[in-house]
């Protein structure tokens, strides 16, 4: 169906985003517990706070980063594909009409 | 049909509706033309509709003034709501206001006004009828200019201007005009009959006035020769009664008295030769004056006929008037012979007449030596002998003289009349000699008998004395007594006395006689002189008739010549004029039939190109059908394998399995068709890819699921909470069926959201309406329109292809539509 050089359909773009949204997050939050858990070892005596802190900016961050990825249409590309679009339907049109 | 079933509330709706409208309206020409010019016209009229239900100027603003290049092309259909659209904000333009006010003047210039009109009326009139009698330049023109005193001289203005400028000319033919050219001039000149006849008597009545007096040189010849032979008879009727010498020679003394009183009593010769030249050089001048006088009453005619030609100066006068009289040239041979046997005869006649004269004169100079010789005697034999010869030779030759002058008479009178009138020099000579030898024979006759005279005398007076004195008859003349000779004295006195008385009653009877005679004469001679002078008169004047009458007839033909001439000039230009307007009007008529005749021609050329045109014409069609016929079998051969491949690659297209192997055997069907190869091309280069119906649907039932799952993120700054709200919601709706999109094609813009318009086109396409199914997806908005993007242009794509495709079939079809075998 979809060979691996073509560009996305967009119904995919949706599941990949999610995708990477998703392991994105995930890693953003393990990567923030890791810290957390290094800096409250280290820094922190313990204290559970740093690995919540990071964990939670871990998963802000991630959150955040998924939501700029959702948002995202609407700054770049699919918006191009829209023109590149309008423009084939117009040569489209100028071709049979 | 899809249609709006109410207008968009919002902006963007509306915006987005007409970007899909117009996007509809940009695919290529398909079986949805029909829904789209619908989705048009409707949303339109619904559109009017509403702006003048509400009569809200702004929303039909909006949409009918910011967008105004999306709704020109859209409105195809005509919308008579459309019409009422035109916005009754433009205010009519004034409608006639141009009248000027007129009849608005002001009430005191109302006569004025009334005159002014009436004058620019009048001219206007004046100046219409002007122009198109110059227009016309016919009947009316005329009509006008002979109607109008001065319209011939304002038209003729008015041609002087025209003509140049237009080019226009007279026609070329004019009315040969029945006027012919003016002759008078001629007649004018000619002088009248009656003007001649003045002339002719007026010359008559001078000549006659010259001749009157005019008297005759002949008569004078004549009197002439009367008066000898009154002469000659005094002298015979002398001789009878004359028996004595001296008496004779009294006699004849008293008969050469009578004859010089005759001779004095006729008029002088030398007087009447000067007065015949006189009255001749009268005549010749009389006659001169009449010429001249005929000359001047004659006009002279200069040049009025036309061109003065150089051969004719003076047209009556050609050349000098002839000589008045001039004798006819007498034929010189007949007068050369003449002449010279006159004077042939002349010498030896001039000799006999000297002769005859010499003769002539002898013998009466011996008579006369006789006659006075108071002694000769009877018989002096000698003598007598002597005179006797002498006189035969005279009469010998007088005899032949008068032979000869009698020829030679004859002669003259044939010289006379040949000559008409010349009379021949030696005649005079002749005619002198003649009269003296004449004169002298007649004198030597009478002398001849003298002899004769004499001794009848004796003899007589012998007897006399015997009868009377007998006794003294026998006695010698020594024997006579006294008383004899006394007696003898007595008788002889007695007979003297006798005789003397015998001689003066003689005398008496004689100067009587001659008296009488001489009258008579003179009378005779008179009557003569006037019955000669009349001939003379009558033949002068006759012979001056005819002259004059040669002359006015000389005259006649020369004017009548001239007339001729002239006639025969002014025929001569009025034929060549005549010949000119016959020739401009044979020519003129020879080209309009010339013109006719091309007319003619062209027109047959025409028709006769007509139909060779009309029947080749036919004959090509007849061609192109045949060619036609097995084009249209060949094409449909084609078509129908075309045909067959098209279905192949719809096949192949709805299936998903097109190869460029398919699409080239196209190119080889039909390699001149441009629409299928523009489809072709079209086909060729999609490089959309392949896809099916399948695939599609399960693609889109993907779509959906993912649509629904994004339905409330929109394109604002959505939040990645939205997302699981919209996740949530997706759980909590449930899926509706809803087929009534298939009955009902409205739909309501304004409740339009990313479920419905799932559902919808869940049901188009389980029923296959995938153009439907695809309008309604492009619907969509916010995130499950870029989730649904995709599928929408690959759905695009596919339709495209199909469409392409199915028009190739199409086409096909429509080939071969016609030329199917033509079975059952």
């Amino acid at each position: 169906m979809t060979t691996p050089n073509r560009s996305l359909a967009s119904e995919e773009v949706y599941g990949e985003k999610w995708d990477r949204c998703m392991t994105d997050t995930m890693v953003k939050a393990a990567s923030g517990l890791a810290l957390g858990i290094v800096f409250s070892a280290v820094l922190f005596k313990r204290r559970p706070w740093p690995v919540f802190l990071g964990t939670g900016i871990g998963l802000g961050m991630g959150y955040g980063n998924c939501q700029n990825d959702f948002r995202s249409p609407y700054v770049h590309s699919q918006p191009l594909t829209l023109a590149k679009a309008h423009e084939h339907i117009l040569t489209k049109s100028s071709n049979s009409g | 049909m899809l249609r709006a079933a109410h207008l968009p509330r919002s902006q963007s709706a509306a915006y987005n509706f007409s970007l899909v409208t117009k996007r509809w309206q940009q695919t290529p020409a398909s079986p949805g033309t029909g829904i789209t010019a619908s989705t048009k016209s409707t949303p339109g009229s619904h559109t009017t509709q509403y702006a003048t239900n509400n009569s809200s100027s702004t929303l039909k603003t909006q949409t009918a003034t910011a967008r105004p290049s999306f709704n020109a092309p859209i409105d195809r259909t005509n919308n008579p709501n459309k019409t009422t659209n035109t916005p009754p904000s433009y205010i009519p333009p004034p409608s006639a206001r141009s009248s000027p006010p007129t009849g608005s003047g002001s009430s005191g210039g109302g006569g004025g006004r009334m005159i002014k009109s009436i004058i620019y009326g009048v001219t206007l009139g004046l100046t219409a009828t002007l122009v198109y009698a110059e227009y016309e330049n016919g009947p009316f023109r005329r009509q006008l200019e002979s109607t109008i005193p001065y319209s011939s001289t304002v038209l003729g203005g008015l041609d002087q201007v025209i003509d140049p400028v237009f080019g226009r000319q007279k026609p070329f033919t004019k009315e040969i005009t029945d006027k012919i050219p003016d002759l008078a001039y001629v007649k004018d000149k000619i002088p009248g009959k009656e003007q001649i006849k003045k002339i002719g008597e007026q010359v008559k009545d001078t000549t006659n006035n010259v001749l009157e007096k005019l008297p005759d040189k002949t008569t004078i010849k004549k009197a002439g020769e009367s008066a000898k032979d009154a002469v000659s008879n005094t002298y015979h009727k002398l001789t009878d009664q004359n028996k004595a010498k001296g008496v004779v020679d009294q006699a004849t003394n008293q008969v050469k008295d009578a004859v010089n009183t005759v001779r004095e009593a006729l008029p002088d010769t030398a007087g009447l030769k000067k007065g015949l030249t006189h009255a001749k050089e009268q005549v010749q001048d009389a006659a001169h004056t009449v010429k001249e006088t005929v000359k001047d009453a004659l006009p002279l005619a200069k040049g009025k006929s036309g061109e003065p030609t150089k051969k004719i100066g003076d047209p009556m006068f050609l050349e000098e008037a002839g000589d008045m009289g001039v004798p006819p040239p007498i034929p010189e041979d007949k007068y050369k012979k003449l002449e010279e046997e006159i004077n042939h005869l002349f010498a030896p006649l001039s000799k006999q007449l000297d002769d005859a004269l010499t003769a002539a004169r002898e013998h009466v100079s011996h008579m006369k030596t006789l006659i006075e010789n108071p002694n000769i005697s009877t018989s002096d034999h000698e003598t007598w002998k002597k005179a006797e010869h002498l006189q035969e030779q005279a009469r010998t030759s007088y005899e032949k003289v008068t032979d000869t002058l009698r020829e030679w008479k004859n002669k003259l009178i044939e010289y006379t009349t040949t000559t008409s009138g010349q009379i021949h020099p030696e005649e005079k000579k002749v005619d002198e000699k003649y009269q003296e030898l004449h004169k002298q024979y007649t004198t030597s006759t009478f002398v001849k008998n003298f002899r004769t005279y004499i001794d009848d005398a004796t003899k007589s007076f012998q007897k006399e004395i015997e009868t009377m004195f007998p006794s003294l008859a026998g006695k010698n003349p020594t024997q006579l007594t006294h008383e004899d000779l006394q007696a003898l004295l007595v008788h002889a006195h007695r007979r003297i006395v006798k005789l003397q008385n015998d001689i003066a009653r003689m005398r008496v009877n004689e100067s009587d006689s001659v008296k009488a005679a001489i009258d008579v004469q003179r009378a005779d001679i008179d009557r003569l002189v006037e019955q000669r002078v009349q001939e003379r008169v009558a033949k002068t004047a006759e012979q001056l008739t005819d002259e004059l009458k040669s002359y006015e007839k000389n005259l006649r033909q020369q004017f009548d010549e001239q007339l001729k001439h002239e006639i025969v000039l002014q025929h001569q230009a009025l034929t060549q004029y005549l010949a000119d307007v016959l020739s401009r009007q044979y020519q003129e008529w020879a080209r309009e039939y010339e013109k006719q005749l091309d007319n003619e021609s062209t027109k047959i050329n025409l028709n006769l190109q007509n139909q060779l045109r009309t029947t080749l014409d036919r004959l090509h069609a007849i061609e192109q059908a045949i060619e036609a016929n097995y084009d249209s079998q060949e094409r449909g051969r084609k078509a129908q394998h075309l045909w067959i491949q098209a279905q192949n690659i719809l096949n192949k297209v709805v299936h998903g399995t097109t190869t460029e192997n398919d699409l080239d055997v196209i190119s080889k069907i039909v390699p001149n068709e441009k629409f299928v190869q523009v489809l072709f091309n079209q086909l060729k280069t999609d490089e959309s890819p392949i896809t099916n119906e399948e695939m599609l649907r399960e693609r889109f039932s993907h779509v959906k699921k993912l649509c629904r799952r994004v339905a409330l993120i929109n394109d604002g700054h959505n939040s990645l909470w939205n997302y699981f709200l919209s996740y949530f919601q997706s759980l909590l709706i449930v899926r509706q069926r809803d087929d009534s999109i298939l009955v009902d094609d409205a739909i309501d813009l304004n409740q339009l959201d990313t479920f419905t318009i799932l559902n919808y086109v869940q049901s188009y396409l389980e029923h296959n309406q995938w153009y439907n199914a695809l309008r309604l997806m492009q619907l969509l908005t916010g995130e499950p329109k870029n989730v649904a993007q995709s599928w929408i242009n690959d759905t695009r794509n596919y339709l495209a292809k199909k469409q392409t495709s199915e028009l190739l079939e199409a086409y096909s079809n429509s080939i071969g539509l016609g030329t199917l075998p033509r079975t059952a």
